[in-house]
């Protein structure tokens, strides 16, 4: 076991070490920042796209057209009956009054605008919104349980949102693991030529007397402060930028979104932290650690 | 202290490095190895140091078997030889104090013995006043002593030397040799490889001359070019 003593001077031969070689720490820690902020920008866009796309899975709802001539209360029983089941989150009810006016309102010269004033064709009906589209069969069937409705609902528009849905997210890991794997492979590089430049002193070290252990772990203290540098950058980035452009688009594309919202920067930003750490520090102490091995066979 | 038994060193191309070698080093001994390059000078230090294996026969250092130790006991058996080098080889970023403390950092001295015993060593080898100079402010030999203080700093009982004169001047190498005559006499056993004939032919001490691998001469107070017949060998 090594003595305090030793540990203390070793921990402090890292950091005068890391100051001694600092651009090249620079570099190392330069890529890192760099390999977590694409981490975190692929992050953010996966997980806001999956975000909207809730979103807009909820605004999808099922539409049910009540059938003609049911009475007034039994479409106030059906409502509650409806908002009673389950993964159900909104029923609103749209009359045939309403329904025309909201027809309307976008076909206001058509004559056949006028001729619907005098007889109403179209259907009452509920806009049911459902916690999840992938609950939305499920209340689908219960719903062609009431005689008194006719179930409208887009089984492959909701389909293809969840197949796009999932691509995304299998793209996205693929992408963020090549991230890692590149960002491995970039540190072992550098730490290399650090170990490299400075493999006469590991040669002397040897010669004197030093164990592994001792060789080993100033340069494993230099990789995880690297580590933890490129992931306190990457992360500050992430969040000042993250917080500037989400302010952005709710600002200046509030009506285009039409309602739709971006993912709390606090909620990205916590997911973010730990895996940024984690992965900064593992880079350094990994790629520090393999790039060490070959030098230490004197 | 050094037993060689029977050595033997052949390297992977076929290249022969040491024959057949008995060779006994008392403790408190100073011995010169000579011989011309490629003789087998450096295959024996390094057999020393564990740098490389022997091929055949035993290497017994300070009562332990070399040849059996593990590579994790190898930086073990190498704080018990202090080593200069031809070129110095010291740390460029270190000081000439942190460049001796540093033997020390590695055996896990404790810091109130480092402050206490570099200072002392520095003065041994006349460099008290230089501590603070990084090695490229020094001379050569200025250099080499602060090579030498790291190697003695631990009080290894062994100290090996390859050719540790062989970048400095003559009026330089006689400070080196009247170091390593010092250190000598406060019992370490001095092991140097030389090319240096005035010097070896000017202390008279043991010379084991090797040439093509095998030891070709081992004389008590010897000289570079002795004739055999002059010489005791002692194996």
């Amino acid at each position: 076991m090594m003595k305090w003593n030793t540990l203390k001077y070793l921990f402090k031969e890292g950091i005068v070490g890391l100051w001694k070689n600092r651009v090249m720490a620079l570099a190392s820690a330069g890529t890192i920042v760099l390999c977590l902020l694409i981490l975190g920008m692929s992050y953010s866009i996966g997980t806001n796209i999956e975000y909207i796309l809730k979103q807009i899975e909820i605004k999808f709802g099922i539409t049910t057209y009540v059938k003609e001539d049911v009475s007034e209360e039994r479409i106030l029983a059906l409502r509650s009956q409806i908002g009673s089941l389950p993964y159900v989150t909104k029923v609103d009810y749209i009359s045939k009054e309403d329904a025309l006016k909201a027809f309307s309102e976008g076909s206001k010269d058509d004559s056949i605008f006028n001729d619907f004033l005098k007889d109403n064709p179209l259907p009452a009906s509920f806009e049911i919104s459902v916690s999840g589209v992938e609950y939305q069969s499920q209340v689908v069937s219960e719903l062609s349980k009431m005689p008194e409705l006719e179930v409208k609902y887009l089984k492959n528009e909701t389909n293809m949102f969840i197949k796009i849905n999932q691509t995304i997210s299998y793209i996205s890991l693929v992408i963020i693991s090549c991230l890692i794997i590149v960002g491995l492979l970039l540190m072992i590089n550098t730490i290399k030529l650090t170990v490299y430049i400075r493999r006469k002193e590991i040669n002397i070290m040897k010669y004197i007397g030093a164990t592994d252990w001792f060789i080993r772990l100033p340069f494993l203290i230099e990789g995880l402060v690297i580590g933890l540098i490129g992931a306190l950058v990457s992360i500050l980035v992430i969040v000042l930028s993250y917080n500037w452009l989400s302010g952005v688009f709710t600002t200046n594309l509030m009506g285009m979104l039409n309602g739709l919202t971006l993912k709390d920067p606090s909620d990205i930003i916590s997911a973010l932290i730990p895996v940024c750490m984690g992965i900064g520090v593992s880079i350094g102490l990994i790629g520090s650690g393999m790039a060490m091995h070959k030098h230490l066979k004197v | 202290m050094i037993d060689l038994h029977n050595v033997s060193k052949t390297y992977s191309n076929g290249a022969i490095g040491l024959n057949s070698t008995n060779i006994r080093i008392e403790k408190g001994e100073f011995v010169f190895i000579t011989g011309n390059s490629g003789s087998g000078k450096s295959t024996l230090l390094k057999l020393l140091l564990k740098e490389i294996e022997p091929s055949h026969g035993k290497i017994v250092i300070n009562n332990k078997d070399v040849t059996k130790l593990s590579r994790r006991q190898i930086p073990y058996l190498r704080r018990d030889i202090g080593i200069v080098f031809q070129d110095f080889r010291l740390l460029p970023n270190k000081t000439v104090y942190e460049n001796v403390a540093f033997a020390m950092q590695i055996v896990g001295a404790s810091g109130r013995e480092i402050r206490k015993n570099v200072p002392i060593t520095l003065g041994l080898v006349g460099l008290a006043r230089k501590a603070r100079c990084y090695p490229d402010e020094l001379s050569g030999g200025e250099q080499q002593r602060t090579a030498l203080a790291r190697a003695i700093v631990n009080n290894s009982p062994i100290l090996i030397a390859d050719e540790p004169t062989g970048n400095l001047d003559p009026a330089t190498s006689w400070e080196i040799m009247n170091c390593l005559q010092d250190i000598n006499k406060r019992g370490v056993t001095v092991v140097m490889a030389t090319h240096e004939r005035e010097i070896v032919n000017a202390l008279k001490k043991r010379v084991i001359e090797i040439t093509d691998g095998s030891v070709t001469r081992d004389m008590h107070e010897g000289g570079y070019d002795d004739e055999m017949e002059y010489s005791q060998i002692f194996v």
